[in-house]
């Protein structure tokens, strides 16, 4: 035998046995073939439940609010200047047969409030009951002319006009109107443990949305004689989530199976509104959004039988359909149309997501991860042509068909990692991904990556870590779509589609200093270039940093802060005449927040005292450069909110709280301000204030624990 | 004659491999002894009056003895914590306690270490991507997040998990509270709404397999399909919006005109530059309605798609 054979025998037998101690080395089941004599572990101190079974706590109280404002209670219900209740439960129960109950119960008191409930066997099942209201306050300083829901009409006193200014009754035909949505979460859930391998799930879940939104309708045949108005979209949705599943989990293998059904209905098919203009139809009908529905099979597994390598699998394939009665192509009676292709489009999208990837800790210095991943969007709704009716006013004289988009995006990964001895580590990536589409500009776009990341821990109370990464898309080729009437223009790149390089950096440090204070400072900066872009979005960039400082003084004092700063900005161009750019927008946002926070001990297990100071503002310019460019003003907004707060321990079960929040806000929009209802000519719009306001609240409460 | 001799070399290396593998072993690592009380050998000292509260736990479900898949059914606390070892004998003078399996990122114990003891039960397909994902690349352990011995983990309630995620999320936390985002900063919604930080199949552990699916299941009103799509709607919302917050209305990264004139150009009224000459005080009133108000909106409100068969420029 050859001298190199024989050693390779001899070497082989060693790397075997090195190799097979990893896998040793990582089985942490120790109670696996031991004997332990476990006839004393009488658990004697271990709390007895049976004692006392139920551990609650009731938080309740009263609190004011002293001013109105929907920005102000936008989602937390206090957008009314008046008194409310404060009401929270946490109960929980457990008893020695492994029976068990837990409630959580916020806000009881508001319109926003919560419950969720769970309870079983430990072991066998359990059930899941929640409940949740996530209401929003969207609008408040609003007018409008109109009345009705899905079929808005004007006063029988209003006057029509030929621009807003025109309109002689708006000022005494305008009314209050509040634009809001109270949106509704039911959840019922249940889990059933067959046995050590199998478990069962069922989910149904139903959420309903129902209020108004502000949403514009025009009238006319060309943009020069369009007319709007800001109407009230009425809002009465329901979505209906059922979803069943099988686990299966033993030894080396886990695997689910998943059905999901999703049904969306929506009580309003079409909003119809009355001209508010001398000219165009007397009325237009807008549609609102169809009913759709959502069938899901899902799949997923795990194997992590092969010794330092863990496979996994996930699949899913779903059909979104949608077939809902077409309304006509216009209500307008003086013009004649012809029979539309079809009564619905009978829409069929299939969804498929596909990901397998392999992990291999090749050692305990490396690892490595393949990803491959699959994701599909095929939209076989059929083709047909549709001659169309412009804002109920005018026929076109050509037709048009519809584009039913496709969709494809395959990518392969491949991320590893490398420990040193003194633990920094080196992390690196590769990612190739293909992009498909159909009836869009680029039909394949190819997209690499590449990214480093290296940690260093300089000592126990020091880390810090940067990450850089590139990549780069290119599109196979960009072509203007004969579809489009009028076609866009041959130099413009749609920027979700162009060409395009981005650099990320990211530096991460974090560090401790007498087990007492906690810095964590971070900053990235990611930059797009569009280089092929003439027209269009050319480059955009967003710099973030982030400081966060936690600090305990002593055992009673404890001062936390946090910055952050973002500076997000963009350049794109434009041309008047649909060629070559002749004007250009540089688009710059600054937005900076700072909180503030402290609690004490005042006196221990009896008086705590504290506050929480939060600073949020934003500042947008726009510069414009081109032949008729005027400066805009600058986008700001500004919220401060500061709270301060007691807690009185009266005796070990009884606490009294004491709170107070003032906040207050200032905003300056140049698409609001000083826009009233008659400003803009053929628009009837709500006169919307930007939201401004001061506004206190305060409250008390009493938590009892038995 | 030859194949004898190699078959003889093999099994020498073998067997001295075992040997010294053993050698090896015997030398690093002693079997740890288990404790002769279980949990009361513990508990004799992490009482009530420990400094970390340990009794809360036996109001959880780890704590749950009558549940033979839980680590007080099991060995207790050793379950999790190793064999105690000589962790309960008095440390000799100068000296520190012998240490037992500790949690939390600042714990002496490896985080592959600790993890693996979560992962030992905790092994269902809600972790399947645990290994490789950013998470555990950021050597992040189960314990720097889940507290086990408190009644309640704050993971699990929505107004204490975001305050968790966002103590080391800086940016999103600065997001949450910008002039338009989700409710999070209200505990109306919490990062696991959307995020599985265990690790999935997708970018930035997004809990569908694309980001719309995920959007759709609190916004189904847009799922469609419709008859005129607007592309990007259908291929991805995050083209548009961010959602975790942003200075403009509606979660938009930039506000229309501008917006909707990166990727819509064609002659007539897309292509023009609207300035400062359309605000009230401007000398244009013909730019007002595509400036101001709703802008491109004031007439293009069907911006996610019509089922209108008008509705070709998302007027219907």
């Amino acid at each position: 035998m050859p001298f190199s054979v024989k050693y390779s025998i001899v070497g082989f037998s060693f790397l075997s046995l090195w190799l097979s101690d990893f896998v040793l080395a990582d089985d942490l089941s120790e109670g696996l073939n031991l004997s332990i004599d476990k006839s004393k572990w009488k658990c004697n101190y271990c709390p007895d439940n049976s004692d006392e079974p139920w551990f609650s706590e009731i938080n309740s109280g009263i609190g004011f609010v002293s001013n109105d404002s929907y920005k102000f209670g936008e989602y937390n219900g206090l957008y009314k200047k008046s008194a409310f209740l404060i009401f929270d439960v946490d109960a929980m129960y457990r008893d020695e047969a492994a029976n068990y109950f837990s409630i959580q119960a916020f806000n009881l008191g508001l319109e926003t409030r919560s419950v969720t409930m769970q309870g079983g066997q430990q072991g066998k099942y359990n059930v899941n009951l929640s409940l949740d209201n996530i209401n929003r306050y969207q609008l408040d300083t609003a007018r409008t002319v109109y009345n009705g829901t899905t079929n808005q009409s004007l006063p029988a006193t209003w006057v029509d006009g030929a621009t807003t200014a025109a309109m002689s009754s708006l000022a005494q035909d305008l009314h209050n109107i509040n634009y809001y949505t109270k949106r509704s979460h039911i959840s019922l859930a249940s889990n059933v443990i067959q046995n050590k391998k199998w478990n069962y799930d069922i989910k149904f879940n139903r959420q309903t949305k129902k209020g108004k939104t502000p949403f514009a309708a025009a009238i006319g045949s060309t943009f020069a004689d369009a007319k709007s108005a800001v109407l009230a979209k009425p809002l009465d949705y329901t979505t209906d989530r059922f979803e069943v599943s099988a686990h299966y989990n033993h030894n080396t293998l886990n695997a689910s199976v998943s059905l999901v059904n999703s049904v969306f209905k929506n009580n309003y098919n079409s909003l119809i509104w009355d001209n508010a203009f001398t000219t165009g139809a007397s009325t237009g009908q807008i549609s609102l959004e169809p009913d759709n529905q959502m069938q899901q099979l899902m799949l997923n597994s795990q194997y992590r039988g092969l010794s330092d390598i863990i496979i996994n699998g996930s699949f899913s394939i779903a059909k979104l359909t949608q077939n809902q009665t077409f309304l006509p192509y216009t209500t307008n009676l003086a013009l004649t149309t012809t029979a539309l292709p079809k009564n619905s489009l009978d829409a069929n999208v299939d969804v498929i997501n596909a990901n397998a990837n392999l992990n291999w800790v090749i050692n305990e210095k490396s690892k490595i991860k393949l990803i491959f991943e699959h994701h599909e969007q095929d939209n076989n709704t059929e083709r047909a042509t549709y001659s169309y009716v412009t804002a109920d006013n005018a026929l076109l004289g050509s037709s048009r068909a519809n584009l039913p988009y496709s969709f494809r995006t395959q990518k392969l990964k491949m991320n590893s990692s490398y420990r040193f001895e003194n633990k920094n580590k080196i992390l690196t990536g590769l990612e190739y991904a293909l992009y498909d589409r159909t009836y869009q500009e680029v039909n394949r776009a190819i997209e690499t990556s590449i990214w480093a990341k290296y940690a260093n821990k300089l000592s126990s109370d020091i880390n810090y870590s940067f990450k850089v990464k590139s990549d780069i898309r290119k599109a196979n080729s960009y072509k203007v779509l004969t579809e489009l009437s009028p076609a866009e223009n041959s130099q413009l790149r749609k920027y979700n589609l162009a060409d395009k390089n981005t650099i990320k950096a990211l530096l991460n440090v974090n560090f401790t200093a007498f087990d007492d204070l906690f810095i964590n400072f971070n900053l990235e900066k990611s930059s797009n270039q569009y280089s092929n872009s003439n027209v269009g979005l050319a480059k955009s960039d967003d710099i973030a940093l982030a400081i966060d400082i936690q600090y305990s003084i002593n055992e009673a004092l404890s001062l936390s802060s946090y910055l952050q700063q973002s500076l997000i900005s963009s350049t794109q161009y434009g041309s008047t005449s649909a060629a070559g750019s002749d004007w250009s927008a540089d688009n710059s946002d600054t937005i900076s927040t700072i909180g503030l926070g402290s609690n004490y001990i005042v006196i221990e297990d009896e008086l705590s005292i504290g506050f929480d100071f939060v600073h949020s503002s934003a500042n947008g310019k726009i510069s414009l450069t081109g032949a008729t460019a005027t400066p805009l003003p600058d986008l700001i907004s500004k919220r401060n909110s500061l709270t301060v707060y007691g807690d009185y321990n009266y005796e070990e079960d009884i606490t009294f709280k004491l709170s107070y929040r003032y906040e207050e806000y200032q905003e300056q929009n140049w698409n609001l301000d000083n826009v009233a209802q008659g400003s803009i000519d053929n628009v009837l719009n709500l006169g919307e204030i930007s939201p401004n306001y001061k506004i206190g609240v305060l409250w008390t409460s009493v938590k009892y624990v038995f | 004659m030859e194949a004898y001799k190699n078959i003889k070399l093999l099994l020498i290396s073998l067997l001295l491999s075992i040997a010294l593998n053993q050698l090896a072993n015997a030398s690093e690592v002693k079997p740890l002894q288990y404790s002769k009380k279980g949990a009361d050998s513990c508990l004799k000292c992490h009482d009530e009056d420990n400094d970390y509260p340990i009794l809360p736990l036996f109001k959880t479900k780890h704590g749950e003895r009558h549940d033979s898949r839980t680590p007080m059914a099991k060995l207790q606390c050793e379950t999790c914590h190793g064999a105690i070892g000589d962790h309960k004998k008095t440390a000799k003078k100068g000296e520190k306690k012998s240490p037992i399996r500790a949690f939390g990122s600042k714990a002496w114990t490896p985080v592959a270490e600790q993890n693996q003891v979560c992962l030992n039960c905790h092994n269902n397909t809600a972790r399947n991507n645990w290994f490789g994902g950013i998470h555990e690349s950021e050597s992040l352990s189960c314990a720097d997040c889940h507290t086990i011995h408190a009644r309640r983990d704050p993971m699990l309630v929505a107004r204490t998990q975001v305050k968790k995620c966002t103590s080391c999320h800086l940016k999103q936390k600065a997001e949450f509270n910008r002039r338009s985002a989700h409710p999070v900063r209200f505990s109306k919604m919490r990062c696991s709404d959307c995020h599985n930080p265990h690790g999935t199949v997708s970018d930035k552990l997004i809990k569908t397999g694309t980001k719309n699916q995920l959007c759709y299941r609190c916004h189904a009103e847009k799922r469609g399909p419709l008859l005129w799509a607007h592309a990007p709607v259908s291929e991805d919302c995050t083209v548009c919006h961010n959602p975790h917050g942003s200075m403009h209305p509606s979660l938009l990264k930039k506000r229309p005109p501008l917006l909707c004139q990166q990727c819509h150009g064609s002659a007539g009224h897309p292509s023009a530059l609207y300035s400062g000459a359309g605000l009230p005080s401007g000398s244009s009133t013909t730019q007002r309605k595509f400036l101001l108000g709703r802008s491109c909106l004031n007439c293009h409100s069907q911006i996610h798609g019509s089922n209108h068969p008008s509705g070709v420029k998302l007027l219907r």
